[in-house]
């Protein structure tokens, strides 16, 4: 099966179509094999090449997304290397660290873009390595730049935010 | 993720109602109440917690039990000496406001990955895994001590490394995964009823008594124990009974020692060595059974029980340290 190398083409919500391995997009997303597994009776016979919507994704967050995954799960790039690099000895990097690190040195929008996509194509990796960078933008913030940089309207009441100060005055 | 989907449509849905003010921009709150979690599991635990302050929206991820996860998974920063200094009344303070304000949803799960010195404490606390910890005894004479932890029941040690002693009274099931042993760690888990050991190093821990432990009889055999060092606790009904439970379920095992000691010490007066005369196949002890220590201060009637127990599985004598040659002749 490999060998046939069979694509499949995803169109991202405002309707590009993008082409990737179905080996690759298979063992790469949860959600998307699941699209596949239910197409594959119809089309065994066939030599049609499947084309899978993706009305959640736009093409600019969908590219970027194919490009994360051809670097992660393209087995042919892969292979030789730990799974995951969370477990390479420090200073023992991990030739795709790098590769994360640019991936998500983005700006805010792109990379909540990222996340939704992550969580609805259901790519672990990608969904906790975007999160994660998320993360790292809240850290050691105070309240007041986190509610700027990400522009969260603080809406209580000047009573309601005394108190929940005074709940959580420990964690302070 | 995707078991989450169906009951996030109904969260979203049930939120609708009462929502927060979201600011069109603010896609940072506006994302899916299951993600939010996952999100704030990356920061330390004081500043996860401190982001309930933002809105109401992030106060209702704590407190809503709808959307908090039955996973909780904190990391605090090794390098902040703020959260080293408080772990212990932190992880109470944090157990104690996720049971107190969610009790409908239990929690599965807690992982906490701290760089932690203290002894852990919690009243509640039932089931514990540590990943990737290094027990090991600390200048004052700390020791991976869960005694503050009275309900715990539950442990998963997976790629740890101990090198220090173990103490719970509460604890019953243990697993211990690719983990370390060295020096010698000893496990003081009275209550045990169930132990799984799957350990990288040929040294295994030293046990001490389980009088409670009938999954020995029950369970699958330990594979790949190799080395085990117990101390006289198991060797206490005449016959034996307990070691010989043990023995028979370690098939590969190479080095037995047993201790006859409350402490773990270096020199004993006494230390007897001996080996396996495999005359005949044996099903009661494992025939890649290379060394056999008995180590003591004094020779007394548990440690001629012992002897002549091991007399009956084939194990001879090949040299001792002290002149007690009479009552090791009995061997």
């Amino acid at each position: 099966m490999a060998s046939e190398k069979k694509v499949v083409f995803l169109r991202s919500s405002d309707g590009e179509a993008f082409e990737v391995s179905e080996e690759v997009i298979s063992a790469a997303s949860v959600t998307i094999k699941g699209m596949i597994d239910e197409e594959s009776p119809s089309r065994a016979d066939t030599a049609a090449t499947t084309t899978l919507a993706i009305p959640n994704v736009t093409a600019a967050t969908l590219s970027r997304v194919l490009h994360y995954v051809n670097k992660h799960f393209d087995a042919a790039a892969v292979v030789g290397r730990p799974d995951d690099y969370i477990f390479c000895a420090p200073g023992d990097e991990h030739p795709l660290a790098r590769f994360d690190d640019d991936f998500v040195d983005v700006d805010n929008d792109t990379l909540i873009d990222l996340v939704h996509a992550a969580e609805y194509l259901h790519i672990k990796k990608l969904f906790d390595l975007t999160c994660k960078a998320v993360a790292d933008k809240l850290k050691g913030r105070t309240i007041d730049q986190i509610r700027e940089t990400f522009g969260i309207v603080n809406d209580y009441t000047v009573e309601e935010e005394v108190e929940v100060y005074r709940e959580n005055s420990w964690a302070f | 993720m995707a078991p989450l989907t169906r009951r996030r449509k109904q969260q979203e849905e049930a939120l609708a109602a009462a929502a927060p003010v979201i600011a069109l921009a603010d896609r940072l709150s506006a994302l899916p109440s299951d993600v939010l979690p996952q999100i704030l599991s990356f920061l330390p635990a004081h500043e996860a917690l401190r982001t309930c302050v933002l809105a109401r929206t992030w106060r209702n991820l704590w407190k809503e039990k709808r959307i908090f996860p039955t996973r909780l998974l904190i990391t605090a920063a090794f390098e902040d000496p703020a959260v080293q200094e408080d772990v212990p009344g932190f992880v109470d303070r944090l157990l104690d406001l996720r049971l107190r304000e969610i009790k409908d949803a239990p929690l599965e799960s807690c992982e906490i990955r701290f760089g932690c010195c203290k002894p852990l404490a919690s009243q509640n606390l039932t089931r514990l895994e540590l990943a990737n910890i290094a027990f090991r005894e600390v200048d004052g004479g700390g020791e991976p001590d869960f005694s503050s932890c009275p309900v715990l029941e539950d442990m998963e040690l997976v790629d740890c490394l101990l090198s220090a002693p173990m103490t719970s009274h509460s604890l019953k099931r243990l697993t211990v995964r690719r983990c370390k042993f060295w020096n010698c760690c000893r496990i003081r888990v009275p209550r045990l009823v169930s132990l799984r050991l799957e350990t990288l190093t040929d040294r295994g821990p030293q046990l001490d008594s389980m009088p409670l432990l009938y999954d020995l009889r029950r369970c699958p055999t330990f594979h790949k124990l190799k080395t085990l060092i117990l101390n006289d606790h198991w060797c206490k009904p005449v016959d034996c009974t307990p070691l010989a439970c043990i023995l028979e379920h370690a098939p590969v095992l190479e080095k037995l020692t047993i201790e006859f000691s409350q402490q773990v010490r270096c020199n004993y007066k006494m230390e007897m060595k001996g080996h396996l005369h495999a005359t005949e196949d044996s099903t009661k002890i494992s025939q890649h059974l290379k060394i056999v220590k008995i180590k003591c201060e004094r020779v007394n009637e548990t440690v001629l029980n012992v002897l002549n127990f091991m007399g009956t599985l084939n194990i001879c004598k090949i040299t001792t340290n002290a002149a007690f040659r009479f009552y090791i002749s009995i061997w």
